[in-house]
């Protein structure tokens, strides 16, 4: 089984190479030499990068095969061990993280000012792609749970990064609710190994493989709440959604944009796994817990989209709109339609490119002129056109019009969606579109408006960035454009997420995903 | 008839590609800077080539009945299809494309955004192709959601105040009309099980989602298509755009959108996939093309009468568009009606699609050269222009006589051809079908009329201003392309054989539709005496009409505004704007108050757990509240003194200075009310304490200097020290006896007091908080921080836990 052993090697390597590179970055940061942190850095995300697509290609080969590979960390107590497994679904969001977090560092490279404190957030960032990898990669829910907690608490000092007032308060209001989310999850992971004797993530559900009727139906209830509950905290799952809107301004737009762009999504990730590999789709239909969750979902959707509307600050519409976008998975997988469920996954990760791709632009936008509302935002165009242009083609790609990536997620979420007859979902999924064009075409209406004299263009002091920091930001923003662009021109390509949506649709259901 | 399934062509998906190619080179040409007269000569070339393609895929599409092509695109592969039908749409797009992008060569002369314009609208011919050409309704979708976007940005061109708003109204529009057409065509996929155009799967058993499918489609096509009452962007957008992209939007885009609603209804008729196997008609369909008899009916009517009554002259052809737009629909609707009777009308339905978009593009071509000469649009101003643009004036008259539907005109055998449809739907329903034929004669003499003034006031009219010379004819290239297109009204006009049974009788009968009746009534369309009894009928109303209307001024009557569907379109817009602003005011003012209940209900129950505190002597309380609002007036003179400070400062230092001494000062009333304490637990009378409240009592405004001065020491050093505050207050304040002591004992109790305020909050304590330095101002911050994130949360944990219960106690 050499294939096997090399997989689970590749994927040790991708949690830890992050994790030691980040570490490395962290500590030498104190001597502050700018080349030498960048290499280092360069170095190792776009090496993690790489690791995880080599990983990826490995896995779709083997899945091919019928291989599997999962590999043991170490154990912690005899029943409970750290290991880690390469599946579809864990490989795409591994690609999807270790591609957006190079960006996020090259954005931030041109948005931080140049002293020794930038060292910290790349070190703090790249330690966090190492355990979103692992959370991505993990095959049971000791080590999703360790590997969660772990990033969840390293995202506090990337949100109170510029030590502002405002970004204290956010990031308290961001630790009361991981914490509280993670002793729900923790109290959840311990209803399951008392119910199951295990944790292992198999597909077709740990639990329903379990005799069904020896399992007092409250505590699966339970146990699914909880986890649920606890998760849905980091997945913006309203009503818990609270931290969300406070924590994106705050935090630096690099690392808004890796916020909106991944970490929300590993909590979606998490409960997509809990949902169809713990409990299986069989027990959950069994439970009656999936219209619950379409009911809450469906009205985060909308919701969430009608506040975004509310907003004037940009990054806090972009939180808003994060929100409602994530809700649209949660959505999906109610229905355990194969299709839906690979649309929802390709949507995921067509989300971390766009949004994060805005969050830039947000950020390039705060950094060079100050602005954060979007009232002001008047005539912008002209000022930075570039830059005005990819957050159109990026607003556009989110509106859902075709052929930009959004529109490729949107289009087999919906097909799946009606075909499970899923009317309602469907209804709730278009309006929550029609409501994103509404917070979305002032933005670039506002844009591309002529400048009046006496516009107040000004919310608060621009840094004086040189030439090399606008670069930097400039190519992040244009790189996330033009992989929107990709992806939605090319989504049907092997290897593109759609293709490995479908795989993931397919190995999480037991259905094919292929129409 | 012998059915094919579609052979592969490469020429196709080359057709459809080749003018977003050209769109791509030109914009490289027009970036490395090559001469205007270079890319205006490209661009022609490339829209000529088009042109070209599409009349050479006129062969093989009829020799073959189908061809089939696809690009590697978006989830796979995007599929064209090309049957006489869509090329007879592709090849009305093309020859408008070309006419209209020579057109603009001239027209564009001055503009700065002419790259632009052109690239836009080489996008744009490609992605009308791609949707007339279409294989699949994902291909559709894609084009034309590519078409209706592109379009926004030729109709902003101007970038005049009424283009923004008419590209506004355009924008919101469009978009809901395509996410109205993504449902149907999802509900469509879900009932029949594939997204093929050609191919209409299993019709369902009647359910509602057919009704439902066929509602959203027509929606969406129906925005495009200009239909009532989805239509109110049309008069807005298409006079404000330059008037090559007006011919182009009335002449070829909206077309798009009665090509879908053909395709649609055409599925639901039933017929034979591109692999031979029948499929059965929906048994709705006749309903549905009932209900777009109707629509249509409605739309050609007030069309015309809200054209009758406008002023500028582009905005009547824009609402002369709306209306022959319900020819068209009603055409095919009727087509469908009659199932398989039915080719006369689609028939002529399709061929008028043809013919408005020659006359309407003529006309938009006509009235823009007008403009350029004349500067206005306004009808009452222009005039007497007969003699001095006499081509324009040639093409002009042509373009209405096709449009009003006079004989050896192409608009003529249309018309002639949709009455006959609707005379055979009317015997065949009756009822309020038999209305039908009266309403069409109706618009038909209102169409006459209104064409009657435009002429009239454009060109006959005695003008109010003189014209000199600059007003003449347009460019060349201006009046080649207008005369192009009046020439083929004219061939179309005497030989409607070429195009009817050239191209879309096979076109019918590629759709199992018998076309005996076309061929038929073009044997003899000329001498049919009952077409011409309608035609003298018409036009005797046509002109009482606009006697009448001259007259009794029937022209210049305007509708109140809420008569119009646009009003309520924008009030719900706007209640829907309001309705969110609302929301979002709304839970954040909840939220706000909730928060606040729930901090206080959390220090509620914090404040339980020390009920056991016994508060110490009612004296010692009152002193301390005492010395508490003395500390309070002294931060509030030391914060005043800063803010009234001499303004050499900026506003940033000056906030900076406000903030310090509002702590300084809090920091030494703070140490004040230490040492009293301290001093008047040992103090021997009350009379003493009094005596030195009144003496401290006055001296709040020397403490609030000392502040100030510590603070602006402090900007300048790094750090306060003990001994300057006790300095400072010795300085000031009237001497504690015993002091030295007492200062021991009360160090000593400030750690312990200060653990105690940082766990809990007493309602009553008379050992204050110390603010040192970097501690307790930041416990007290992170105290606050807490109780607010608690606050927030335990809401949300509240209801969470609520349904929990509700779940379990379900079993």
């Amino acid at each position: 089984m050499s294939g096997a052993s090399s997989l689970s090697l590749l994927a040790l390597l991708a949690v830890l190479v992050p994790i030691t590179g980040g570490l490395l970055v962290f500590t030498a940061g104190r001597w502050n030499h700018r080349a030498a942190g960048l290499a280092v850095v360069g170095v190792v995300s776009l090496g993690s990068f790489a690791i995880v697509i080599v990983m990826t290609i490995a896995m779709a080969w083997q899945a091919s095969h019928g291989l599997q590979a999962e590999s043991v960390l170490f154990t912690l107590v005899p029943p409970i061990d750290i290991a880690l497994r390469v599946d579809a679904m864990g490989a795409l969001f591994a690609a999807t993280i270790a591609a957006l977090v190079p960006l996020a560092l090259a954005h931030a490279v041109g948005y931080l000012p140049d002293d020794a404190r930038q060292w910290k957030f790349h070190g703090f960032v790249l330690v966090s792609l190492g355990c979103m990898t692992g959370v991505a990669l993990s095959a049971n829910l000791v080590t999703l749970l360790l590997f969660y907690e772990l990033f969840s608490l390293l995202a506090w000092p990337l949100i109170v990064h510029e030590r502002t007032p405002e970004a204290f308060r956010a990031g308290v209001k961001y630790l009361v609710y991981i914490l509280s989310g993670g002793g729900m999850v923790f109290a959840g992971v311990a209803l399951v190994y008392w119910l199951a004797d295990s944790a292992q993530f198999m597909p077709g559900g740990l639990l329903s493989h379990s005799m069904l009727d020896e399992l007092p139906r409250g505590g699966l209830i339970a146990a699914c709440c909880l986890l649920l509950a606890g998760f849905g905290v980091k997945a913006a799952l309203m009503p818990l959604h609270g931290w969300v809107p406070d924590a994106h301004p705050a935090a630096p737009a690099p690392f808004s944009a890796v916020l909106s762009g991944v970490m929300v999504a590993v909590g979606v990730f998490a409960i997509l796994r809990v949902l169809l590999e713990i409990f299986g789709p069989a027990l959950l239909v069994e439970l009656g817990v999936l219209p619950w969750l379409a009911g809450f979902a469906g009205v985060a959707v909308v919701a969430a989209a009608i506040l975004a509307v509310a907003e004037d600050d940009l990054k806090r519409r972009l939180a808003y709109s994060t929100i409602s976008q994530m809700a649209y998975v949660s959505l999906a997988v109610t229905l355990l339609d194969p299709t839906a469920l690979a649309g929802a996954l390709a949507h995921i990760t067509h989300h971390a490119f766009f949004k994060g791709g805005l969050f830039f632009c947000a950020g390039s936008i705060l950094a060079l002129t100050g602005l954060r509302k979007i009232s002001r935002m008047r005539g912008l165009g002209r000022r930075m056109p570039w830059t005005a242009g990819t957050l159109t083609l990026l607003a556009l790609a989110m509106m859902g019009i075709p052929p930009l990536s959004g529109f490729v997620g949107k289009w087999t979420l919906g097909s799946g969606m009606a075909q499970a007859g899923g009317f309602g979902h469907l209804a709730v999924i278009l309006l929550g579109s029609l409501l994103a064009a509404v917070y979305l075409w002032p933005v670039i209406y506002r844009i591309w408006q002529r400048p009046e004299d006496g516009d107040p263009m000004q919310d608060g002091p621009s840094a004086d960035v040189g030439r090399e920091r606008r670069r930097w930001m400039l190519f992040a923003v244009l790189a996330a454009g033009c992989i929107t662009i990709a992806l939605g021109v090319a989504a049907g390509l092997p290897g593109f997420p759609l293709e490995l949506a479908r795989l993931a649709a397919d190995q999480l259901l037991g259905v094919s995903a292929w129409k | 008839m012998e059915m094919n399934p579609g052979s592969t062509s490469l020429l196709l998906p080359l057709v459809v590609a080749w003018p977003l190619l050209a769109a791509a080179i030109a914009g490289v040409l027009a970036m490395t800077g090559c001469s205007r007269r270079a890319f205006d000569v490209f661009v022609t070339i490339a829209a000529g080539l088009t042109l070209a393609g599409v009349v050479a895929l006129i062969g093989p599409v009829l020799a073959e009945s189908r061809l089939v092509g696809a690009l590697p695109l978006l989830t796979g592969r995007i599929e064209f299809v090309a049957d006489p039908i869509g090329l007879t749409f592709a090849l009305a797009a093309a020859l408008v494309w070309f006419c209209a992008t020579l057109y603009a060569t001239a027209w564009l002369r001055e503009d700065p955004a002419t790259v632009r314009f052109q690239l836009v609208s080489l996008v744009l011919l490609s992605a009308n192709l791609g949707v007339v050409l279409a294989g699949d309704l994902l291909t559709l979708y894609l084009c034309f959601e590519v078409l209706g976007l592109g379009a926004l940005l030729l109709i902003v061109h101007d970038g005049t105040e009424g283009a923004r708003r008419a590209g506004v109204k355009y924008f919101w529009m469009t978009v809901c009309g395509g996410i109205s057409l993504l449902a149907g065509i999802l509900l469509f996929h879900a009932l029949t099980g594939s997204f093929e155009i050609a191919a209409g799967g299993r019709p369902g058993s009647g359910s509602p989602l057919m009704w439902w499918a066929f509602t959203l489609m027509l929606i969406g096509f129906g925005v495009k298509a200009g239909m009532m009452p989805l239509h109110v962007w049309l008069p807005d957008a298409h006079p404000v755009a330059p008037p090559p992209a007006s011919a182009l939007l009335s002449g070829v885009m909206i077309k798009v959108g009665a090509y879908g609603i053909f395709r649609v209804l055409n599925i639901a008729s039933g017929g034979e996939t591109l692999s031979g196997d029948a499929f059965e008609p929906w048994t709705i369909a006749a309903d549905m093309g009932q209900v777009v008899i109707w629509l249509g009916l409605i739309t050609m009517l007030f069309g015309v009468i809200l054209a009758l009554g406008q002023q500028q002259a582009k905005r009547l052809l824009a609402w002369s568009s709306v209306s022959q737009m319900g020819f068209i629909l009603t055409g095919l609707g009727t087509g469908v009606y009659l199932g398989g009777e039915g080719a006369m009308a689609s028939a002529g339905g399709l061929l008028h699609v043809v013919n408005h978009g020659l006359f309407k593009g003529a006309l938009f071509l006509g009235a823009g050269a007008v403009v350029l000469r004349t500067g206005t649009a306004d009808m009452n101003r222009l005039g007497g222009l007969w003699r001095k643009m006499p081509v324009t004036f040639g093409c002009m008259l042509i373009a209405a006589a096709g449009i009003s539907g006079i004989p050896l005109f192409n608009g003529f055998v249309s018309k002639c051809m949709i009455h006959h449809g609707l005379v055979a739907a009317g015997e065949q329903g009756g009822g309020m079908l038999l209305a039908a034929e009266w309403i069409f004669l109706l618009t038909c003499a209102g169409t006459f009329a209104c064409f009657v003034k435009f002429i009239g006031l454009v060109f006959l009219q005695k003008p109010g201003t003189k014209w000199d010379d600059s007003v003449r004819d347009p460019p060349p290239a201006m009046l080649a392309a207008m005369i192009a297109m009046v020439l083929l009204i004219l061939v179309i006009g005497v030989r409607p054989q070429w195009l009817l049974e050239g191209l879309i009788a096979p076109g019918l009968s590629v759709l199992t539709i018998p076309v005996d009746p076309v061929g038929h009534f073009l044997s003899h369309y000329l001498f049919s005496a009952a077409d011409f009894c309608s035609f003298a009928g018409m036009t005797i109303t046509a002109i009482a009409l606009s006697i009448a209307g001259m007259r009794f001024g029937l022209f210049g009557l305007h509708a109140p505004d809420r008569l119009g569907v646009d009003y309520w379109y924008r009030a719900g817009g706007r209640g829907l704007l309001r309705l969110c602003h609302g929301l979002g005011e709304f839970s954040s003012r909840r939220r706000i108050g909730i928060q606040r209940r729930s901090a206080e209900a959390l220090k509620w129950l914090i404040s339980l757990l020390e009920r056991h505190e016994k508060p110490a002597a009612t004296d010692r309380d009152r002193d301390f509240k005492r010395l508490d609002a003395l500390r309070d007036r002294v931060r509030t003179e030391a914060e005043e003194l800063a803010r009234s400070q001499p303004d050499d400062l900026s506003r940033h230092d000056r906030e900076r200075l406000v903030n310090d001494v509002h702590w300084i000062s809090g920091l030494l009333c703070t140490n004040m009310i230490e040492q009293a304490m301290a001093w008047f637990t040992g103090a021997d009378s009350r009379q003493a304490v009094n005596d030195w409240f009144s003496a401290a009592e006055d001296q709040t405004e020397a403490l609030a200097r000392s502040a100030l001065q510590l603070a602006v020491a402090w900007r300048d050093s790094a750090e306060i020290t003990d001994d300057e505050l006790q300095t400072s207050l010795r300085k000031v304040l009237p001497p504690l006896p015993g002091s030295s002591e007492t200062d021991r004992h009360a160090r000593q109790r400030r750690w312990r007091d200060e653990l105690r305020a940082l766990i809990f909050r007493p309602a009553h304590h008379h050992w204050p908080v110390t603010e040192s330095l970097d501690r307790g101002r930041l416990a007290a911050r992170i105290r606050r921080y807490l109780y607010g994130a608690a606050g927030n949360l335990s809401l949300a944990l509240g209801l969470l836990f609520a349904l929990l219960a509700l779940m379990l106690l379900r079993l």
